[in-house]
Order: structure tokens, then sequence, then C-alpha cells
């Protein structure tokens, strides 16, 4: 066939692919609803479908058998949840304004630029193989077409001779005008999508054509086909799993990789989520894609098998079965259709694919990069729409040529589908931190970074790096030795892990370690303010699919509007902005011309327009170049700081106030108690000290009754009975007073009155005063009294009266034949002692605590009704402990009770004043 | 908060759920392992024949699935 019918049908298919797109991008009402359209949308999708498809399947296919389907199964597989899946992705895309794979990744994890470069580096080497055989199919098509002949050899031709390179150029050239003829802020491309969609028509009719044209034309039916087939071993090993020798993990493997690269190739992405123009397309192309998937894949195996069958030991290569079949039966027409078929599969692919990697060079790479944000301030600079088309259009033929040279260098070593899942393999690096940042908050930046790095160099290390080192371009024996020389490190047997196909080895040991590093590093880090909010809005984009607005913003940012419009004016064109600004202004009823400072919610609102120009992480740096950003002033975070604080104080006090509240409580109910049994003890004295005064005022009534009632009396008997009476009388005298001195006692506190005594004169001065009462009882006495006098601190009275108190209790219970008394003071350590002892009956054990208490008396049948009232040596006790004193029961020398009386010694008052000694004199003097 | 078409997407999202499950059961091992082998049906293998119509079932189930009434709606508001 003459190369200029191939070039000139060529063109004009070129050419009617361009009226589509410009159709569609000038058309009305009409066009765009067909256009907006699910089927459309499904089509596009359809470009996962290349040459490798076209072309590749069947050559696998003649050698793998049925293990072609994997790479279609996983996108069939994924399809049904489509609407669940990607529907989220297309969602936050829309509200983030996310304009490429890059974007959405570097968006979820804080608008990381740095994770924007490190998504674009892998897609880009992960992407060039896959652009290379894309050409290499073209060239190998036109060649066959040409020649004619089913034995092409394209591998040795001086450049200048070379049709991949004038494919290459044209492809550049068509890329260029589909992709970068205007700068759309959603970097929608409507016109290029129904390109799409119309090539992935053609390809389809064109292979089904072959398809049935091999089936029917060649073989009578499928029966005939598979019979025929069935009679040659080669052909036959093909229709059973065993016989072609796919392992369980390869073929899941392969599952999951196709899946990943249905997804997340940029391509993809770009088609199914930033072309998207309703999210519920997603619904119907859930059955078209994998419909259109089907129909493509049906005819793949009975080619494969025609081929086999046709060309019996011609040693024709199967990826050209395609194309060499209809030649063969001397179909022109026909092959010239099926090369057409695989060079829409091929083109649209290119065109979509560089146009992605294009917007994220330069929005993810150059913008952020290379570019410093004060550029955009100089004013200098006119409309930068055109610059940046520019640095679009040098990212394309950037690309293009290293697909080129990377064709020139490896492509003739391997077939269609081994370059292409090595591609494949590098996009899958990317699913641990697209999924995990979609439906997994706690992911951080540092997680997807340490993911993506790890995965990307067990990738490069694993597929693309040994296929350098067959080709020859790196002299190496790193394949045979391993790096560094060790066995554990073989790209094609990683940590020992041998007997896997060599992309299935890569994709297992990449991912798990990817997967791994993401989890254990995200776990193990703090996300920044940003990363939190952003992962709020990414996974939980339902709840903010409405707003999405500033209320979720961390930053509160403010800029002058002019800035922000001479901005938007420069990445957007001057027409953009004004609708854009005047949609702000209506919908929130401003005036901009009263207005000069824009708040957070429009400069918010220009960040997400900028986006879809030049992605999130540029926008961020230049809007960041013109707005104050606050991470929320100091003062503000001063307020908010100060209110939790009051709230904080004000609790506290609270806690503060209620503790001491129980505190008191505790107290009242302490003292509650005190009061009740004090008062038992009162009401119990008063019953006490009541019978006590009943006993002797029943006898004297008795008597007086007597004395009364009979006058004739004699008189000793009257005279014994008025004696009675006298002595009960004292009696009651007695217990009142010592009742009114208890009274005294108690009421006093022990300060009042306090002085500093000589003990010893005291002492001596009661036993003066006590002279008669002694002498009357013949008491024997035996006194001791230091020379020198023993200065104790307290109140001479109440002293006095123990004393006297101790000396009664001696002389009346001394023995009343032959009485004696002891007295005697001395000062031991820092205590004056008093020691006054009988020689009478002594006090029981038992009773020698019992006897301080009030109202003890001791019943002795001897001694018969008690003289006191009980209550002596309970005012004794009382006195005594009010002057820090002890009173007890010390050893006596015979059997009698030997009181002992403590009391805490003093210093002289003559060393601390005159004064004071005088007044103490004094004092002494006037005691009775 | 959560409107009517809340509830008839999440039934309708468990369904797809199920049918992505069983599509996964349905196309690998060891299910697909059952198939390869000396089977013939009208002299085409077993397995291609196996997988094919498993495919065709799935995209059948997805095309039930997500023809809700709904989609009517949807569709008039679209325009």
């Amino acid at each position: 066939m003459s190369p200029v019918i191939i070039v000139l049908v060529s063109v004009i298919y070129m050419g009617i692919l361009f009226l589509i797109a410009s159709l569609v991008e000038k058309g009305g009402s009409f066009i765009k609803r067909i256009v907006h359209n699910p089927i459309t949308y499904s089509l596009s999708l359809a470009a996962y479908c290349t040459a490798w498809t076209f072309y590749g399947s069947v050559g696998r296919a003649a050698t793998q058998g049925v293990g072609y389907l994997p790479i279609y199964l996983g996108p069939a597989i994924v399809a049904p949840i489509l609407f669940v899946f990607l529907r989220k992705i297309i969602l936050i895309s829309k509200n983030q304004r996310i304009t490429s794979i890059a974007d959405f990744i570097s968006s979820r994890y804080g608008k990381s630029s740095t994770l924007g470069v490190l998504v674009t580096i892998i897609a880009l080497l992960g992407i060039i193989p896959y652009i290379s055989i894309q050409l290499k199919a073209i060239t190998l098509s036109f060649e066959i077409l040409k020649s004619s002949d089913v034995l092409v050899d394209i591998g040795s031709k001086p450049f200048y001779y070379d049709s991949a390179l004038y494919i290459t150029i044209a492809l550049t050239f068509f890329a260029i005008i589909f992709g970068t003829r205007n700068l759309d802020p959603n970097e929608r491309h409507d016109g290029l999508v129904t390109a799409v969609a119309f090539e992935s028509i053609v390809k389809l009719l064109a292979f089904l054509a072959v398809g049935i044209f091999v089936t029917f034309g060649i073989f009578d039916g499928f029966g005939d086909l598979f019979q025929k087939g069935s009679t040659l071993p080669d052909i036959e090993r093909l229709f059973s799993i065993e016989s072609v020798d796919i392992s369980e993990g390869e073929w899941f493997g392969l599952i999951v990789i196709s899946m990943a690269a249905f997804l997340f190739l940029p391509r993809q992405f770009h088609l199914a989520v930033v072309e998207n123009t309703d999210s519920r397309f997603l619904s119907k192309a859930s059955w078209i894609f994998p419909l259109y998937l089907l129909l493509i894949n049906i005819f793949v195996i009975p080619i494969a098998v025609g081929g086999l069958y046709y060309f019996q030991g011609q040693n024709v290569e199967p990826d050209t079965f395609v194309l060499t079949l209809p030649l063969a039966m001397d179909h022109f027409r026909l092959a010239m259709l099926a090369a057409l078929g695989g060079f829409s599969a091929a083109s649209s692919m290119v065109i979509v694919a560089v146009l992605a990697l294009s917007i994220m060079i330069s929005n993810n790479l150059i913008l952020p990069t290379f570019l410093k944000p004060r550029i955009w301030k100089n004013k200098n600079q006119g409309n930068l729409t055109s610059q940046l088309l520019g640095i679009r259009r040098v990212a394309i033929v950037v690309v293009l040529l290293l697909s080129y040279s990377y064709y020139k260098m490896i492509g003739n070593t391997y077939s269609l589908v081994s370059i292409g899942l090595i591609s494949f393999t590098a996009i899958a690096q990317f699913v641990p931190a697209i999924i995990g940042g979609i439906y997994w908050k706690r992911a951080t930046k540092s997680g997807a970074i340490s993911g993506l790095v790890i995965g990307f160099v067990i990738w490069f290390i694993t597929l693309p790096f040994p296929t350098l080192v067959e080709s020859g371009l790196i002299k190496s024996n790193v394949l045979e030795q391993g790096f560094f020389g060790w066995p554990l490190l073989k790209p094609y047997a990683l940590f020992g892990l041998e007997g896997l196909d060599e992309i299935v080895h890569s994709a297992f040991w990449s991912l798990l370690l990817n997967l791994a590093a993401f989890i254990t590093v995200s776990l193990n880090s703090r996300p920044s303010q940003l990363e939190i909010s952003q992962a709020d809005l990414f996974v939980d984009i339902y709840k903010y699919r409405s707003g999405g607005g500033a209320e979720y913003e961390v930053f509160r940012r403010k800029a002058k509007i002019k800035d922000l419009e001479l901005l938007l004016v420069r990445f957007l064109g001057e027409e953009r902005t004004k609708v854009i600004m005047a949609k702000y202004a209506l919908k929130h009823q401003l005036d901009f011309s009263k207005i000069t400072t824009a708040n957070a919610d429009l400069v918010n609102y220009a960040e997400k327009h900028l986006t879809g120009a030049i992605g999130s992480a540029s926008a961020k740096v230049i809007i960041r170049s013109i707005a104050k950003e606050e991470p929320i002033s100091l003062e503000e975070m001063f307020n908010i700081l100060d209110q939790t604080q009051e709230i904080i104080q004000y609790s506290r006090a609270l806690e503060l106030k209620s503790a001491e509240l129980e505190k008191t409580t505790s107290q009242l109910r302490q003292a509650n108690k005190q009061l009740k049994a004090l008062d038992e003890l009162k009401a119990d004295f008063i019953t006490t000290v009541t019978h006590e005064l009943r006993t002797p005022i029943t006898s004297i009534k008795a008597l007086s009754k007597i004395l009364q009632d009979n006058a004739d009396l004699p008189e000793s008997q009257q005279q014994e009975f008025l004696d009675i009476i006298v002595k009960e009388s004292e009696r009651i005298t007695r217990l009142i007073n010592q009742v009114l001195d208890l009274e005294k006692v108690q009421v006093k506190s022990p300060e009042d009155n306090q002085s500093v005594i000589d003990l010893a004169s005291l002492v001596q001065q009661t036993l003066d005063g006590l002279q008669g009462v002694l002498e009357e009882k013949n008491v024997e006495r035996q006194i001791s009294l230091p020379e020198q006098p023993i200065w104790v601190k307290g109140n001479s009275d109440q002293l006095t009266q123990v004393i006297v108190n101790l000396l009664s209790n001696a002389v009346k219970f001394a023995n009343p034949e032959n009485g004696k008394l002891w007295i005697r003071l001395a000062s031991k350590a820092e205590h004056a002692v008093l020691e006054i002892e009988d020689n009478g009956k002594g006090i029981p054990k038992k009773d020698k605590d019992l006897i301080f208490e009030r109202f003890t008396q001791l019943n002795d049948q001897q001694l018969g009704k008690p003289k006191g009232s009980g209550l002596g040596l309970f005012i004794c006790k009382t006195i005594i402990e009010q002057h820090q004193g002890q009173i007890f029961l010390g050893k006596s020398r015979e059997k009698g009770a030997n009181f002992v009386v403590q009391l805490p010694l003093t210093t002289s008052p003559f060393q601390t004043s005159k004064n004071e000694k005088k007044r103490v004199n004094n004092k002494n003097n006037s005691d009775p | 908060m959560y409107s009517k078409s809340y509830f008839m997407n999440k039934d309708k999202w468990q369904k797809l759920i199920g049918i992505f499950a069983l599509a996964i059961l349905l196309f690998n091992f060891p299910i697909v392992d059952l198939f390869s082998g000396k089977g013939r049906i009208f002299s085409m293998p077993l397995l291609y024949v196996y997988i094919f119509f498993s495919w065709a079932l799935i995209i059948l189930l997805t095309f039930w699935v997500s023809k809700t009434p709904k989609d009517k709606n949807q569709k008039n508001k679209d325009q």
C-alpha cells in the first residue's frame, strides 16, 4: 500500500477528530447535551483500551491464553462500585477544584507541594514507557501497511527515515492543538472528550470488524475456529490455566494493579474525574464501560487462535495479528480500518496522557518549584495565561520526546503488554495514599510521602532498572549478584522471593512496603492544622458537599480586593475574572467598589478558582504572596484562650467554694455533735446534782418533821437530830458551792487571771490556812517544801482550791486512829511535782481512772456513806488540765492514796522584770 | 438531615458493593480454576465461556441495580 494513501487517510481521520472537537467547543445547547451525557462519558473512559489492547492483547493471548484477561477483569470488577467509590473522589475534586491526580494527593495532605512534585515525577516516569509503546504500535502498523509484508523489521533505520519520529511529531502537534488551546480553570475540554469518545467507537468497530472477519470469514464461526485450533497443541494449551503457567498470585496481582491503573492513571483520572460534568453519570458508566470492555475482548482469543493457526510456522509476531490476518487475506481496506482503529486507540491515549501530565508538570512541578511567588506581583508581567500554556506546550514536547527516546532504546526488546504493565505497577503506588486519603482521617503527609517514596524506589529497582540493564544501556551484574553484591537485593528476586512473574513480584514488594510505610509513619506523625481540615473535607465529603466554605478553613486570610483581581486576571483572563467576581458579589450581596479588603471567604473563593487553573499547591503559594495569612491572629487566639481560661477559673472557684462548704458543713456537724454530747452531759449532770441534793433534803425534811410532830422527844435525841440537820445543810451548801465552782472553772478560759506564782509559798499558805482543821483531826503531817521558790504560771485561787481539795480529801480518808499525811513539793526536770499522800485505805486499782470523773464516790462498806459531793477531784482535774498539768495517782509508801500534781515550770519573774515580780508578790500577799 | 434519596443511595450502594464482591469471587481463583481444562461447550473452551458469561452477568446485575426510578427524576432535573 502506498504510504501516501496511509498518511492521507490518517490526516483525514485527524481532521475529522479536530472538526468534532471544535464543533463541540463552539456548539450550542444541543451539542452540549450530546457531550454531557453518560454514554459519551463511558466511552471516554474507554481510553483505557489503548494500542496495547488493540494489538497487545492478541499478542499476549497467543502466548498466555486467558492470561491477557486480568487486565480487563480488574476494571470490570471495580465498575459496579464506581458509583460508590469514584463518586466520592469526583465530589471531593469538584469541591476542591482539583485538576490532576497529583493535585488530589497533594491537596488531601495539606496542599503539600512536596507530594505534588513526588506524584508528578512518579507519574511521569511511570507513563513514559506506556506512551512509548503507543508510538511503537503506531509505527509498527504503519510499516506493516506500507510494505504489506507480515514480517517487517522496524528496528534498524536512520532516524530521518524513521516513521516513529514523524508519528511522534504528529502526535505532539495534535496534543498541543487539542489540549492547550485555551486555559480553562476547570481543565474541562469538552471537545477533546468527545473526540476521545469518538475514537473509542472507531477502535471498537475496527476490532469487531477484524474479529468478525477472522471468526466468520476465515473460519466458520467460533465452533469451527476452536475446533481447528484444538488440533494444534500450541493452541490447545491456551484453553486452560495450568498449561499457560499463570499462578494464583499472578492472576490476582494483575487484577489489582489493573484496577488501580483504571482509576488512577493520570489520563483515566483526568477523563473520569476532571472532565466529569455530573457525578451521576457514574451510575450508567458502571455498566456501559464494562460492556465496552467485554465487547472489545470477545474476539481477542479468536483472532489469536486464528492467527496462530493460519500463520503456523511463519514466525509472525502475534502482536500484529489484527493487521496481518486481513493483509494475508488481501483485505486491504479492512487492514486500513484496523490500522485506523489502532491509531485511534494509541492517539486517544497519548493525547489525554500528555495533557494530564502537562497539567501536572506545570501546576505541580514547575510553578511551585521554580517560580518564586513574588514574580506574580511584578506588574510588568502581562497576562500569565499564555505563559502557562507555553509551559504546558513545552511539557508536552518533552514528555513525547522522552517517550520516543525510551521507545528507541527499549521498545524493541519487550512486548507491548510487559512494558504497559511496568506503568501500571508505578501507578498502583498511588493506591494507599488515595484510598487512605479518602477513608482514613489519620493518614498524614509524612505517611503518604514515605509510602510513595519506598514504593517508587522498589518499583524502580525491580522493573525499569532491569529493563535498562537487559537492553544493554547500563552495564551491570546487579541482576545476577544483587545490589551491593547482596543476593537478597536481586531485582527479580527481592528478599529471596523467587518464582513470581516480575510484574507481580515488583507489585507485591512495592505495594506491601508502600502500604506498611504509609500506615506506620502516619500513625507516628502528627498532621498539621491544614492537613486535619483537608482530611476532614476529604473523608467526610458528603457532610460538606453543599458548603465546603470558609467555616472549615483553619486559616483566616485577608487580601486587598485589587490584588486579588489582578491575580485572577493574570491567570484566568479579564473576562472570566469579571464573571467570577460578579458571581461572588451577587451571591453575597456585596459591592466591590465600596470594599477594599477581601475577607477569608473571598480569598478562599479566589484560591479555588486559581486552583482550577494552576493546581492547589501553586494557588496556595500565589495567594499567600498577596494575602496576609494569619493562622488565626494572636489576639483572637488569646481571646479564645482567655474565654477558656475564665471558664476554667470559674469552675475552679466553684470547686473551691464547694470544698469549703463541705468543710464548714462537716465542722458544723462536728459542733452539733459536740453540742449534743454537751447537752447530754448537762442533762446527766443536772439529774445527778438534783439526785445528790435530794438525799440530804429528804433526811432534813424527815428529821424536821419528826421534831415538829414530836415536841416531847428527849433533848438528847432532839440535839442529835438537829446535828444531823445542820450537817446535811452543810452538805447541801458544799454541793452547791462546788457546782458553782465547777461552773466557774469550766466557764473561765485558762488564760484569765494567770500570773507567775511561787508554788512552794502557795502550798505553805494553804497549809497555814487549814491549820485549824488539821489540828482538829489530829493528823500527823510530814511536810517537805523546797527552800527555793518553784515558779509556775497559773491562777492562784484555782490552784489553792486544788490544794485545799486534795488536803481535805487526805484528811478525810486518812487512817482515823493514827492519821498521817505526807506533803512533798519538788521540781523535777521541767515540772513542779506536788504529792499529797495519806495513810488511809487507798484507792482500788479498778477505780484509778474513775475517781477523777464527776460524781464518782467510792462506796466503801467500812467507810459507809461517802462524805463528798463527788465533784472535788473532777474540779481538781479540770483546773490542773487548764494549767497544762496532770493529776494522777502515784505510788504510795503505805496503803493510802497518793495524789500527784504536775505543773509545768516557768521562768522566774525576777529575771524578766522587777515590776512583774512586785506585782506577783503583791498578788501573793493579797491572797487569802 | 438525611433525605429519602440518602437511604435509597445507601441501599443501592450496598447492592453495588455486593456485586463488586461477587465479581471478585467469580473472577478469581479458585472459582476460575474450576472451569479450566478440557471442557468444551459447542467446541468452545469452557474457561472462556465461563468468564464471558459471568462478565455479562455482572454487567446485567449492575444495570438492574443502577437503573432505579430515581434515575428518571435525575434526568429530568439535568435537562
